[in-house]
């Protein structure tokens, strides 16, 4: 169980304008979802790194969404697998980035109504 | 249960600051059930807002010149990342100070547990005091954030570790294995916290209980 997993993070520097890579090793350890290898890194490595750090953990906020393997995925809720030893991050495709895995989102709940939440603002 | 203490404006201790909701305390007893909070909030940040605007609309309250210099001071030293030179990010000590009231200030509490807690957390804040590194950066700089939160948090941590050690007694959601009965004698009381000249000064004062008294007859 204490193999390790790359996770490789398609970042954007804001102040820079850059966009970049990079990859971090992280000690599986007991962690099962893809969020908990964000809070790893958050806290033990590379405390840079942007995500939405205020989240449901419940699939419901939308705060977490990115792509996972180029896929759409809510990280509080992606599982990884034992046998997964490489991870792909980048933010969600279509939306505007702010930082790192940060896009730019509507306030949860706002984003169910469509076009009746933007008439009543 | 414990939070910000408000009187019947919602007005705490800290003039044109309200507090409304879940942050209140008092309002359900010893003890809340979960959701009724939702009703607390709309009952009371009505009340809130209702005082605040007419505060302002009476211009009454202005903060000064004083207070603004001091929290552009902190703010300086939090922005100014050269300032601290430390190894360990703000969010590892924040998930120390998790792990320790986990650990020791949960459901069933007792005396050596909490008492261990009162010890690390006042290591862990004399370690971030010195061992704190802030990541520079303006755009979405969580380290940042957390520096600001962590101070709060080891300061609330340790007036829920005081506070569980100092009510000797079980009272809705405080429970002490040391002492696992109700103590309706002694501890009919708040327990108070307050900042008076930078140190934390602990008093308690008596519930009132005009209409119906605890034990006697209904």
């Amino acid at each position: 169980m204490n193999d390790m997993v790359s996770i490789k993070i398609k970042r954007f520097d804001p102040e820079e304008n850059r966009t970049y890579s990079q990859v971090y090793y992280v000690p599986r350890g007991t962690k099962t979802r893809v969020l908990d290898f964000l809070v790893y890194i958050f806290e033990e490595m590379d405390p840079s790194l942007a995500y939405r750090r205020h989240l449901c953990k419940a699939r419901m906020c939308n705060a977490c969404l990115m792509m996972v393997n180029g896929k759409p995925r809510f990280v509080c809720w992606e599982l990884v697998s034992p046998d997964q030893t490489e991870i792909n991050l980048s933010p969600l495709k279509g939306k505007r980035v702010l930082k790192d895995l940060v896009v730019d989102l509507p306030p949860a709940g706002m984003n169910r109504g469509g076009e009746a939440d933007e008439k009543s603002e | 249960m414990g939070g910000v203490r408000i009187n019947e404006k919602c007005e705490t201790c800290v003039p044109g600051l309200y507090a409304a909701g879940e942050v209140a305390g008092g309002v359900h007893g010893g003890n809340r059930l979960a959701g009724n909070a939702l009703a607390e909030c709309v009952v009371f940040g009505q009340i809130a807002g209702t005082e605040a605007a007419k505060l302002r609309r009476e211009d009454a309250w202005a903060i000064d010149d004083f207070t603004i210099r001091r929290e552009e001071e902190k703010l300086r030293t939090i922005f100014n990342p050269e300032e601290a030179k430390g190894k360990k990010s703000s969010g590892f000590f924040i998930s120390r100070l998790k792990e320790i009231m986990y650990r020791s200030v949960g459901v069933v509490r007792e005396r050596d547990a909490l008492e261990t807690a009162q010890k690390e957390i006042s290591e862990l804040k004399d370690q971030a005091g010195h061992d704190l590194k802030i990541t520079p950066g303006k755009i979405f700089n969580y380290d940042q954030i957390h520096a600001f939160e962590l101070f709060n948090m080891i300061d609330l941590c340790q007036m829920t570790v005081k506070a569980a050690l100092t009510r000797q007694e079980s009272r809705g959601a405080h429970y002490r294995r040391d002492f696992p009965d109700l103590d309706n004698q002694n501890w009919l009381k708040n327990i108070i916290f307050q900042r008076r000249n930078g140190r934390m000064q602990t008093r308690t004062e008596d519930v009132k209980t005009p209409y119906i008294s605890p034990g006697g007859p209904f």
